[in-house]
């Protein structure tokens, strides 16, 4: 019998898309929910059902048959948990969206310290990580010359004046972690992961970076040695929505167009968050939504120098919708000028758009490239490895792999 | 001949909407490691390889035989494959595809490029199976890479970033790229000054698409795998996807498009690489969304396992459907990875052991792509 | 069977190639000594251990600072200092070594394939990181062994290039890179990417010293290599008295081991532990290494009973002669005993050197019960005392040598 499927996240809930599905596994609705908000949807049976995308990656499905209202919680999600998010064995309890606090002992645990096998257990990691977070009651950690990751690599984070965040130490070595408490109206930091052989690892960091971490492993699985990079930022919903986009999945990155609208507004208000912006504008170039940006577009590439995604953003608006030759040019042109975009989004549309110019924006083009060094494009925030000396990264005869993304809020929980 | 399908050009419908496929695939290279002409002066550390030559046939008979879109048939499929090869066709008989080398990609590109452009609401489909590299822009080999007898070592060499851009210029408003090759830096590139590639098309800013998705075997800088003498495990996963696995349901209808197919192959290759054991990643880069074929059946790929190693190892795992089983007994490798139909499933775990309580078997829904269970002790 | 390895001077883990050439020790201990019979007990395992005493040698405080430097690096200066004798070896190698420039790696496997192998090996260890370890120490075993069984290949002649020589080595010794069965749509051998830049700071090095050394003195005379080699050669000897007087004074004695004693006589220990039972307790010892071991069997545990001892480019006799080790009699030798005694718990001692080698002395005039063997290492002076364990050859010898003891 079909009616209206009321749907709550509960309070604990961080933002996701949720799909409603008919027991013939149709697609009914695609929606985005986050707590404590409910949406309402027409189903033609009772015994519809939800598969909520959570940032993290898992999808969980929810059944009450014959229930009409549904809430969704953080504990009805665990408890539907698949085999994967409980292997790990951490005993830290469920808690909120803000992260449990913990000492700087507790992250020296073994749990924290251990070598992980594969890229999987590398992203489990991450989410369970994800729920806690280190103070330091009474003492500020020190600027040091760069926090160890193991004996592989030292890593520091920077301002655009080269001041050095502080951050402090943990996972008996292995680990780097910052609690930056960002401002979106800052221009991007800088994360360096620096190996003694002279492969440095570039990553620009929003401006609005509230925390990051970054750990060290040798995965046996792939060989390889692992850098990974998890980071928050001010704006949860721009973080979610990097992470759909980061793996594809546009679906659940649409159901949050709406948002966008906020992020504009966001750019208007006193907050300034062009950093949330950026990410909502690229997220409707995707999904080719080019009335829902306006132009406001325009004012992000005009208001914040210090944001070459900006320009990017407005170039390709303007490429979209046919507007004129000039124009696209001269901020294509000004974005490289700004330097490498903060997003990879925009660096992979700016090269894009730097081709489209042909033979005239062949210098530009070919500075990029140089400036842009080794690229690692499956990660969401522009990351380039740089080298020094005679070093080359094509002389590993083993992979080094970089793996970042945005932190998971709902990894308050222990998955 | 490269038109493996219809049987000539003049019966390639253009003034409808359809889907024109070039499928490239190499597996021979003449002037690399182990290859029967004269060696290249630097061959990169690459060799010859057996699974394109799989991978392409099998893309080749899913377009033919398998992809169904009542919006946009199929309408036309153009090969290239070194060695080269003869492909059944559905009429009966087989059709000799041309060897994959530089001149030949650049006439078929050019065919298939005008064919995509006869229609806006055409899909253009490309496919390339074979050594590919990085160095910032993804170069795909043709079978006569590297001819010494060359001065440019890259003359026959595809620049593919150049090329998806160029494609704007083609009227077709949805194309789907899939880059099955390596995206490696090998050392001997980071040497040369001129590594360069044709990118076989140029556009300009006022050209404009509605819908382009490019796919990638793996990330930037690995490699991409295959097992020897089969299709490639990028291949297959297009392949379980198109075929179901990337389905979505939208009134009536499974549909496989380019948002649904950028999620399910994550997923699946994710799946394959804990099958096997191999550090297998790809990399979709969709933007606009577009109807690709509509699978007669959703399909799943279901990975189920206990909650814990130790579990596992004491665990009996029973899935049935009707009349379909699949386990994994006692001592047997656990997860259990299938590829199964959509639907309601249910899993039994046991223990004969008596390690751990009884649990009773449990419904569980199956939803493309991926299912990942159970909560099982 | 246990088996222990101690190494000799300037030895430091964590410095690229440590890690690589134990590995490619091990490998060719595992393939060259296995079932070799020793006093009636057969090696059927060959586990070898390798304690480390590294951290605990010298140091400099101004990092060698006092080595002069001047005009002789004018000769070579865009050749790395330890790159000087390689580059020097090759001169001497090749007829015409300003020829080889364009493509050295291939004009000198032309020449002599195992020569060129040697030289790619030694780059290639010298920058081997902990992670390349394994696949660059099988690639040099496998490498060698082709090398010894086609010293003349036909392809050699096919090729013009160094790039193509290393694609064509590579893939005449490579092993599965992947998993069996798969196959990859890149690289096929990791190894590659090393080996190449191995091979292209090779050609770099060679065409800067042609361009200098060869326009300065016109030939590689030895005395001019030898002035070339200077820096790299007095760092040799500069680290091997540096180890060797912190070891004569921190070594303690039988009631308080010093540290390294200490280090070494654990692991010989542990060895013996872990046995299997039956099988026979070898100690192979490499430079000072040899001398340590030998003042370890000799004093520190003479109730150790090692059934074969094998010195390796060792100073054993040097320091029997200058009566630095803890059991050295003074009064030996004289009328009545000619030759130092041999410790009882030494059931068998073979003792290896190279002429070449200006750290390796023979031991049978100095010591009874000594099985001298020389073994040339065919590489050039800096190199020979790390040589031994880097060639397969020697290996097959030692054994040779095994099979033939009483």
């Amino acid at each position: 019998m079909s009616g209206d499927l009321n749907i709550t996240f509960a309070a604990d809930m961080p933002a996701a898309s949720v799909e409603v599905l008919s027991p013939d596994l149709e697609v009914v609705a695609r929606i985005m929910l986050s707590g404590g908000r409910s949406r309402t949807v027409r189903v033609p049976s009772e015994a519809s059902f939800l598969r909520v995308s959570l940032p993290s990656g898992q999808s969980v499905i929810l059944k009450d048959p014959g229930k009409l209202s549904r809430v969704v919680s953080m504990q009805s999600i665990f408890e539907q948990t698949s085999a994967s998010s409980l292997r790990s064995g951490l005993t830290a309890k469920p808690a909120g969206l803000i992260p449990t606090q913990v000492s700087l002992e507790d992250l020296e645990q073994e749990e924290y310290a251990r070598e992980l096998p594969n890229l999987e257990a590398v992203n489990q990691y991450h989410l369970r990580r994800s729920g806690v977070r280190p103070v330091t009651p009474g003492q500020q950690p020190r600027v040091q010359q760069g926090l160890r990751l193991s004996s592989f690599a030292t890593a520091r984070i920077r301002s655009r004046e080269l001041q050095e965040i502080p951050g402090v130490s943990t996972g008996r070595g292995r680990e780097a972690h910052w609690e930056v408490e960002g401002d979106p109206r800052r221009p991007p930091l800088l994360l360096e992961i620096e190996r003694p052989q002279g492969w440095v690892l570039q990553v620009r960091l929003p401006g609005d970076v509230q925390r990051c971490w970054v750990r060290a492993d040798v995965l046996s699985r792939e060989s390889a040695l692992t850098f990974s990079v998890r980071l928050t930022t001010g704006e949860p919903m721009a973080d979610t929505i990097m992470n759909y986009l980061q793996r594809g999945d546009l679906y659940s990155a649409g159901s949050m167009a709406d948002w966008v609208e906020e992020a504009e507004a966001m750019l208007m208000d006193k907050r300034q968050d062009a950093y949330a912006a950026a990410v909502g504008a690229y997220l409707l170039l995707r999904l080719r939504q080019f009335p829902r940006l306006h132009d406001w577009a325009k004012n992000l590439a005009n208001w914040f120098s210090f944001l070459p995604d900006g320009c990017v953003i407005w170039a390709w608006q303007m490429i979209h919708q046919k507007g004129p030759a000039s124009e696209i040019r001269k901020y294509l042109l000004q974005a490289a000028a700004r330097g490498l975009p903060v997003y990879t989004e925009g660096l992979r549309l700016l090269m894009d758009g730097l081709r489209l110019l042909g033979p005239e924006a062949r210098v530009t083009y070919e500075g990029l490239v140089k400036d842009a060094r080794e690229i690692t494009w499956d990660s969401p925030l522009t990351a380039s490895v740089l080298t020094k000396g005679d070093y080359s990264p094509s002389r590993e005869s083993r992979p080094v792999v970089c793996n970042i993304a945005f932190a998971s809020p709902s990894g308050s929980q222990p998955w | 001949m490269s038109l493996i399908w219809p049987d000539s050009e003049a019966n390639v419908v253009t003034n409808q909407a359809r889907l024109h496929a070039f499928v490239i695939g190499v597996a021979d290279y003449p002037h690399l490691n182990g290859g029967s002409g004269p060696m290249a002066n630097d061959p990169l550390g690459l060799t010859q390889v057996t699974t394109p030559q799989h991978t392409a046939p099998a893309m080749a008979e899913w377009l033919m035989n398998g992809h169904s879109n009542p919006a946009c048939q199929l309408g036309s499929l153009e090969m290239l494959v070194s060695p080269a090869v003869q492909i059944p066709v559905p009429a009966g008989g087989k059709a000799p595809a041309d060897p994959a080398k530089m001149a030949e990609i650049k006439r078929s590109f050019a065919k298939w490029e005008k064919r995509c452009s006869s229609h806006a609401d055409n899909i253009a489909f490309f496919y390339f199976c074979g050594h590919g590299l990085n160095k910032t822009d993804q170069f795909l080999l043709p079978e006569d890479f590297g001819d010494p007898a060359l001065p440019n070592e890259w003359a026959n060499c595809i620049n593919f970033d150049w090329m998806r851009v160029g494609m704007r210029k083609c009227k077709a408003q949805t194309q789907i790229f899939f880059v099955d090759a390596c995206r490696e830096t090998p050392f001997g590139m980071l040497t040369q000054v001129n590594v360069g590639g044709d990118g076989l098309i140029s556009a300009s800013i006022t050209d404009t698409v509605a819908c382009s998705a490019a796919y990638y075997a793996t990330t930037q800088g690995r490699q991409a795998y295959g097992p020897d003498n089969d299709v490639t495990y990028f291949g297959q996963a297009v392949l379980c996807c198109l075929k179901g696995v990337g389905g979505l349901k939208k009134g009536p209808k499974w549909v496989v498009d380019t948002y649904s197919l950028g999620n399910a192959l994550g997923q699946v290759m994710a799946q394959l690489a804990r099958r096997h054991a191999l550090p297998l990643t790809c990399n979709p880069d969709v933007g606009g969304m577009a109807r690709i074929h509509e699978p007669a059946a959703a399909r799943v790929v279901a990975a189920v396992e206990c909650s814990s190693p130790a579990a596992n190892n004491v665990a009996e795992i029973i899935l049935s459907r009707g009349a379909t089983l699949i386990q994994s007994l006692l001592g047997q490798n656990k997860p259990i990875i299938e590829e199964v139909e959509a639907g309601d499933w249910t899993i039994d775990v046991r223990f004969p052991g008596g390690q751990y309580p009884v649990f009773p078997p449990q419904q569980y829904t199956f939803v493309p792509p991926v299912f990942e269970g159970v909560p099982v002790p | 069977m246990p088996l222990v390895f101690v190494h000799g001077v300037n030895t430091r883990k964590g410095e690229p190639g440590y890690e690589a050439q134990r590995l490619l020790t091990e490998k060719f201990l595992q393939k060259h000594l296995k079932d070799a019979s020793i006093n009636g007990k057969a090696m059927a395992t060959v586990k070898p251990r390798f304690p480390y005493w590294g951290d605990l040698g010298t140091e400099f405080a101004w990092n060698m600072a006092s080595l002069p430097a001047g005009q002789i690096n004018a000769l070579g200066a865009g050749v790395e200092d330890d790159l000087r004798p390689l580059i020097g070896f090759i001169g001497d190698v090749l007829a015409d070594p300003k020829g080889a420039q364009a493509q050295p790696l291939l004009t000198l496997a032309r020449k002599s394939l195992l020569h060129a192998v040697r030289a790619v090996s030694d780059l290639l260890l010298r920058q081997a990181k902990p992670a390349d370890a394994e696949s660059v120490a099988s690639f040099i075993a496998a490498a060698q062994a082709y090398a010894e069984a086609n010293p003349q290949p036909a392809w050699l002649a096919a090729i013009t290039t160094d790039q193509q020589f290393i694609n064509k080595l590579v893939s005449e010794t490579a092993t599965a890179s992947v998993a069996p069965g798969t196959q990859a749509l890149g690289l096929f051998d990791p190894v590659i990417n090393p080996l190449s830049a191995a091979a292209a700071k090779l050609k770099g090095a060679v065409t800067s010293a042609a361009s200098t050394v060869l326009n300065k003195t016109g030939d590689f005379a030895s005395t001019k290599l030898l002035a070339w080699g200077r820096r790299p050669l007095n760092a040799v000897l500069g680290r091997f008295f540096g180890d060797v007087f912190v070891y004569l004074d921190a070594r303690g004695d039988k009631n308080a081991p010093g540290a390294i004693p200490s280090v070494i006589l654990g692991e010989i220990a542990q060895a013996m532990q872990d046995g299997p039972a039956g099988e026979p307790l070898v100690i192979i010892g490499h430079s000072l290494g040899g001398v340590i071991s030998f003042d370890l069997l000799s004093y520190f545990r003479p109730d150790i009973t090692v059934d074969l001892f094998i010195s390796v480019g060792s100073q054993v006799s040097h320091f029997e002669e200058i009566k630095r080790f803890k059991n050295s009699n003074a009064s030996i030798p004289s009328a009545q005993q000619k030759l130092a005694t041999t410790p009882a718990n030494i059931r068998h001692w073979i003792n290896v050197f190279d002429e070449v080698d200006i750290f390796a002395y023979a031991c049978d005039k100095v010591f009874d019960r000594v099985r001298d063997f020389r073994y040339d290492t065919e590489t050039y002076t800096i190199k020979a005392h790390g040589a031994y364990f880097e060639q397969g050859r020697f290996y097959q010898r030692l054994r040779a040598r095994i099979d033939q003891l009483p």
